[in-house]
């Protein structure tokens, strides 16, 4: 009985799967052009995690989700209040797509630190339904909290992605990530002192993962407009 | 009888039940209706004589209806207030299935041999249902889930008492000449499909079925293919259901017995996801959902959920709530029957798959309208908002203005429609000549950053009244870090509502680079610095 099942199967997904993100139809999410040959499988892998650090991670955290939620994913923003709205659209977020979820702060300094279980209920519910959650891992987060969550993300076919801005993160919050992106501002340009704007900047991306030994890198520079 | 035949089903309807389950929990006033992301999915009588219509938007509804009473949709007190219906159908029918609370079908052929014919079990279902609830009700008895689920509605406001009994074999005709939107209405048919038919010309159901089927799959898929099933009267049973073998049950014993609905949700939450995964690892989804839950005391509850679309993880879990709401919070209720409530805490909660079959995405919408992301997505929201609130759950609206912050809003995406989001997010008219030009800030915090800059001499670099600079800024003070600029540019004077002396801002921008790299929209306002955002 297996069989033609399966045939119809396939000749459904042959005729349906158009653009749509369907959730468990491709193995990975498609990313945009400098990324396609940087990631070791062309795309983000369902189910497993990027930490992006550097001095542009959010920039090259929200360009690799944007081609994703251009095809039909959507992206849920959890405990990053401070997400630009103007930058993610620029790279190329379809924003029609994005939505944000507030994690409560312990009111501390510099914002305060997210409250360590109400990340971990949050991330793992915006698993639940969205094919892209753009997150920081709590530096407190236990191994087992993480773990449950990330089994989540397995299970669902998300990638998590753990945004570190700032310079490079330390060894033991990228550890458990498949995949770190680390993106370095390496020049900006059309600024001088006194003169004119921000406009150009080249950023040094260096791509590495538990299954890529060799790490690989390119020169990115960021799209202006999405 | 070429056709493979579909057993005779009765089904209950309940309209606006949502209406009813809040009247009965205490809302009061006439016209009143229940709202769910700002449209409305059910309404009382006299609101809908107002013209308070189904899936309109809050604003035109009160429009049409200024006395209108505005509920929140709460799918729990739903299912808690329509379980009593299910207990007392369950008496004389056993084996029933729930597809949401308001809805109901079951088998005929016991219950009309029992109590003498389609027409008496209808009337006796009428007046059950009707007797409970004090509101209005529909009973249908066809052929197919189709037929007998479209007789139910049009019931409710037909001559018979509430009942519709469509003759055996007289589906297929029963239906013709409806209008095809009942495909999506009844059977989760995709309503940008039926957009596309009638505008092809197919208005009717009728006009639908006489395709020959195979032309209709060639054309429109496995989706097209289903809802031309639907069309002639036929559940699509065979040959796409397969009997789920036992070892798919999946179950959780409790050593502890657990008092609480919610841990006991969380556990099925896990079982479902296990349960989702490995039939969409075969390629299928479940669409009929057992749940059985059981106390120390050897109580138990056990449902039968279905669903024409398939079950999804989250929409399991969602049923386990709705049946535990209902069997543990009976109790609570007026009127507690003899089986009302439970005595003792949960011991063991299962989950069997009932009925599966081949999964061909009928979420997925073929032209571009909701796909299966869509509706994760919208799922997910709803799920997020009952965890955080309505306030911790927001979408970006365009908002207009100088400063990073004020180029879009934040709204709680309860507040919206996530289905046309084109006019929440297109820039308005006005334009804004002394907004920063692009690139644009990564991170642009709600609270701004006091910062200190400073001259080569070490002292603060001062503003004078036409934006010019005391002296060329060398040095940013980030809390204790201090950082030499290495490039930097501005300033640029904004002069906010200055029609408004109260509100009235004065202050200039500035971008610079440090050493690190890193890039900062400063401003310097009443002579203090702010990092207003970081192009990180």
């Amino acid at each position: 009985m297996g069989t033609p099942v399966r045939e119809l199967r396939a000749v459904v997904v042959g005729e349906v799967a158009v653009g749509a993100a369907g959730l468990d139809r491709h193995q990975h999410l498609a990313v945009s052009d400098p990324f396609v040959h940087l990631l070791p499988e062309g795309g983000l892998v369902r189910g497993r995690s990027v930490a992006c650090t550097g001095g542009a991670a959010v920039s090259v955290a929200l360009a690799l989700a944007a081609e994703a939620t251009r095809r039909g994913s959507w992206l849920a923003v959890v405990g990053l209040p401070w997400v630009g709205v103007d930058a993610a659209r620029e790279l190329g977020v379809a924003l029609e797509r994005m939505v944000r979820i507030d994690v409560p702060t312990d009111g501390g300094i510099d914002g305060g630190i997210d409250v360590v279980s109400d990340w971990a209920e949050r991330a793992a519910a915006a698993a639940d339904g969205f094919e892209l959650v753009l997150t920081r891992v709590p530096a407190r987060v236990s191994e087992r909290m993480l773990r449950q969550v990330r089994q989540r993300f397995q299970v669902r076919g998300g990638v998590l992605i753990d945004v570190r801005p700032g310079g490079r993160s330390p060894r033991s919050s990228s550890a458990g990530a498949d995949l770190v992106v680390d993106a370095a501002v390496d020049t900006w340009t059309g600024i001088d002192r006194g003169s004119g704007h921000l406009r150009d900047r080249v950023v040094d991306v260096t791509v590495t993962g538990r299954r890529s030994p060799r790490p690989r890198r390119v020169r990115w520079s960021p799209p202006m407009s999405g | 009888m070429g056709a493979p035949s579909s057993p005779r089903l009765v089904t209950i309807w309940c309209p606006d039940w949502s209406v009813v389950a809040a009247r009965s929990a205490g809302s009061a006033g006439p016209a009143q209706a229940v709202l769910h992301a700002n449209r409305v999915v059910a309404r009382s009588l006299s609101a809908a004589r107002e013209g308070v219509r189904l899936g309109q938007r809050r604003r035109d509804a009160q429009r049409c209806c200024p006395d209108l009473v505005l509920i929140d949709h709460d799918p729990a007190r739903d299912a808690r207030e329509f379980e009593p219906v299910i207990r007392a159908v369950a008496e004389s029918a056993p084996r029933l299935d729930v597809i949401e609370p308001g809805w109901i079908t079951l088998a005929a052929r016991g219950p009309s041999r029992y109590f003498g014919g389609d027409q008496a079990v209808a009337d006796r279902l009428v007046d059950l249902v009707a007797g409970l609830t004090g509101a209005p009700v529909g009973v249908g008895v066809a052929d197919g889930r189709i037929a007998s689920a479209v007789a139910a509605r049009r019931a409710v406001a037909g001559e018979r008492a509430g009942t519709a009994v469509v003759p055996p074999g007289g589906s297929p005709g029963y239906l013709a000449p409806l209008p095809i939107g009942w495909l999506g209405e009844v059977g989760d048919a995709d309503p940008e499909l039926l957009d596309v038919w009638r505008r092809l010309g197919l208005h009717t159901i009728g006009h639908l079925a006489a395709l020959p089927s195979t032309d209709v799959l060639a054309r429109f898929g496995r989706a097209g293919a289903r809802a031309h099933a639907l069309a002639g009267g036929v559940d699509e049973r065979p040959p796409v259901v397969l009997d789920p073998p036992l070892e798919r049950r999946v179950e959780r014993v409790f050593d502890e017995p657990v008092l609480q609905v919610p841990p006991v949700v969380f556990v099925a939450k896990q079982l479902a996801d296990r349960l989702v995964a490995e039939l969409a690892a075969e390629g299928r989804v479940c669409t009929r959902l057992l749940v059985v839950a059981e106390t120390e005391h050897g109580e138990r509850s056990e449902r039968s959920w279905y669903r024409d679309g398939g079950l999804s993880a989250a929409a399991m879990v969602e049923r386990v709530r709705w049946q535990l709401d209902g069997w543990v919070g009976a109790s609570a209720g007026p009127g507690p029957g003899p089986t009302a409530g439970i005595s003792a805490g949960i011991t063991l909660i299962r989950l069997v798959p009932d009925e599966v079959r081949a999964d061909h995405g009928v979420q997925i919408g073929l032209w571009g309208g909701r796909t299966r992301a869509d509706h994760d997505a919208a799922r997910a929201i709803t799920r997020l908002v009952g965890l955080a609130g309505d306030e911790a759950v927001t979408v970006p609206a365009w908002n207009g203005g100088r400063l990073p912050a004020d180029r879009y809003r934040w709204v709680p995406a309860s507040s919206v429609d996530l289905d046309h989001p084109v006019p929440r997010l297109t820039p308005g008219a006005g334009s804004w000549p002394g907004a920063v030009p692009s690139p644009s800030p990564a991170v642009v915090p709600a609270v701004a950053t006091a910062v200190e800059v400073l001259d080569a001499s070490g002292r603060s670099v001062r503003v004078g009244g036409r934006g010019d600079l005391s002296a060329e800024p060398r040095t940013l003070v980030l809390g204790d870090r201090h950082r030499s600029i290495t490039a930097w540019a501005g300033p640029w004077p904004l002069d906010q509502t200055w029609w408004d002396p109260r509100r009235r801002r004065r202050m200039a921008r500035l971008q610079m680079v440090v050493d690190d790299g890193s890039a900062h929209l400063v401003a310097v306002e009443q002579q203090r610095w702010w990092v207003l955002a970081t192009y990180a």
